[in-house]
């Protein structure tokens, strides 16, 4: 049984490692759009932080908030980024992103577990700051869709591995590991909240 | 195991090895176009997430919503190919704007996991699948052999479908069904950023 199954893994690897890839050397045609979009929220530390820890708090607050909000999350910011696209102004918005990521670190550091219908206003709020300063800043040239795709791909993952790092909540050190990892977020938070005012 | 049917798996891998000439130049079997068809949705991404937010939508809805938004989606996009190649007089295609409107309203569907009736499903999947079908056909009129791209187009929105809707069928508790909401939200978050995207030349002017 054991020598099946590892049969198996190894005709899926050889598989995987066969599957033939496109270099995607040439980042200026349509693949650099995708590309471009993918790596856009990975490239802002204040995002980051920020979206990891949308995952890690829904993951400390569990059902329903651990899949409410990557179902939500992504439109509301979107949202944001269609008001940020079209020049609609918002004001305080690096001051908003900096704040999201000081309260959501205090509630991930505090096991803060508030109402679902004023933890998803607050969620949403600061989704549709990040959407907001993503759009405003989204560039040139490149390909709309495949940029939005991309784009929204590389957010939804920095979730994914919020939430993925939160499931070590079960435990007692992995309780205490995100509590502190919270605190990190939050003083981070800070630091991107001096920036904004200076 | 018995004796037999490991001969015979080892005959028929030793017969599938067996090395043939490769026939490699479409340009001699002439199905060349007809691959490209089949390629055409998955370079450009608004046909290939309009028949996946569709797929998710009637899979949502149970195995017979899908079964016949299945058919109805390849049956009207090969009408609207039809249309678009050879009948249609003036010059059209749908914008990205219209496109990824449509792909929008459907994903808001699938996100909010709403229970949408049947009839609606078929007469999205006939609408969709006419629109996109006749931006396709009209995209492959001027093209020699190009009612054999637009076969390939049908069959791979077919395939396509075909797979995601059982996908979602099977997706109908708990966190299948999530990944599958998450899926439509990223859709159409994606689609509302292409919107603006398109329309922020024209704000901005």
């Amino acid at each position: 049984m054991h020598l099946r199954r590892l049969q198996h893994s190894v005709a899926l690897i050889a598989i995987v490692l066969a599957y033939p890839d496109v270099a995607m050397a040439h980042t200026g045609d349509s693949s650099g759009g995708m590309l471009s979009g993918f790596t856009h929220p990975i490239n802002g530390f204040d995002h980051v932080l920020a979206m990891v820890a949308v995952g890690l708090w829904g993951a400390q607050l569990g059902n329903p908030a651990i899949w409410l909000w990557p179902v939500t999350f992504p439109l509301v910011m979107a949202i944001g980024g269609f008001c940020g696209l079209i020049g609609l102004a918002i004001p305080g918005i690096e001051i908003g992103i900096a704040a999201s990521a000081i309260v959501m670190g205090a509630m991930i550091a505090l096991e803060a577990k508030p109402k679902l219908i004023a933890a998803m206003i607050m969620v949403g709020l600061f989704a549709i700051f990040h959407g907001h300063a993503h759009g405003t800043e989204l560039p040139e040239g490149e390909n709309g869709i495949l940029y939005s795709i991309g784009f929204v791909i590389g957010t939804g993952l920095l979730h994914a591995a919020g939430i993925i790092l939160g499931l070590v909540h079960r435990w007692n050190w992995g309780q205490s590991a995100i509590r502190l990892s919270g605190l990190l977020i939050a003083i981070g938070g800070c630091y991107f909240f001096k920036e904004a005012l200076s | 195991m018995t004796r037999r049917p490991w001969l015979l798996g080892n005959c028929l891998a030793c017969c599938l090895l067996l090395p043939r000439t490769a026939q490699a130049h479409l340009v001699n079997t002439g199905f060349g176009p007809f691959y490209n068809g089949m390629c055409h949705p998955f370079v450009n991404f608004t046909d290939l997430m309009i028949v996946l937010a569709l797929a998710l939508l009637a899979g949502m809805a149970g195995p017979k919503s899908g079964r016949y938004a299945l058919f109805s989606l390849a049956s009207a996009w090969a009408a609207g190919a039809l249309i678009g190649q050879s009948w249609l007089v003036t010059s059209w295609s749908l914008s990205l704007v219209a496109s990824a409107t449509l792909i929008l309203l459907v994903s808001i569907f699938v996100t909010a996991n709403l229970q949408t009736p049947r009839i609606l499903i078929l007469l999205a999947t006939a609408v969709v699948g006419s629109l996109f079908g006749c931006s396709n056909g009209q995209e492959f009129a001027s093209l020699s052999k190009g009612a054999m791209a637009l076969i390939g187009v049908v069959t791979s929105i077919f395939m396509v479908m075909t797979l995601a809707t059982a996908l979602a069928v099977k997706s109908n508790y708990g966190w299948k069904r999530i990944v599958i909401r998450v899926a439509g939200s990223w859709m159409a978050a994606a689609s509302l950023l292409a919107i603006g995207w398109e329309l922020r030349d024209r704000f901005a002017g």
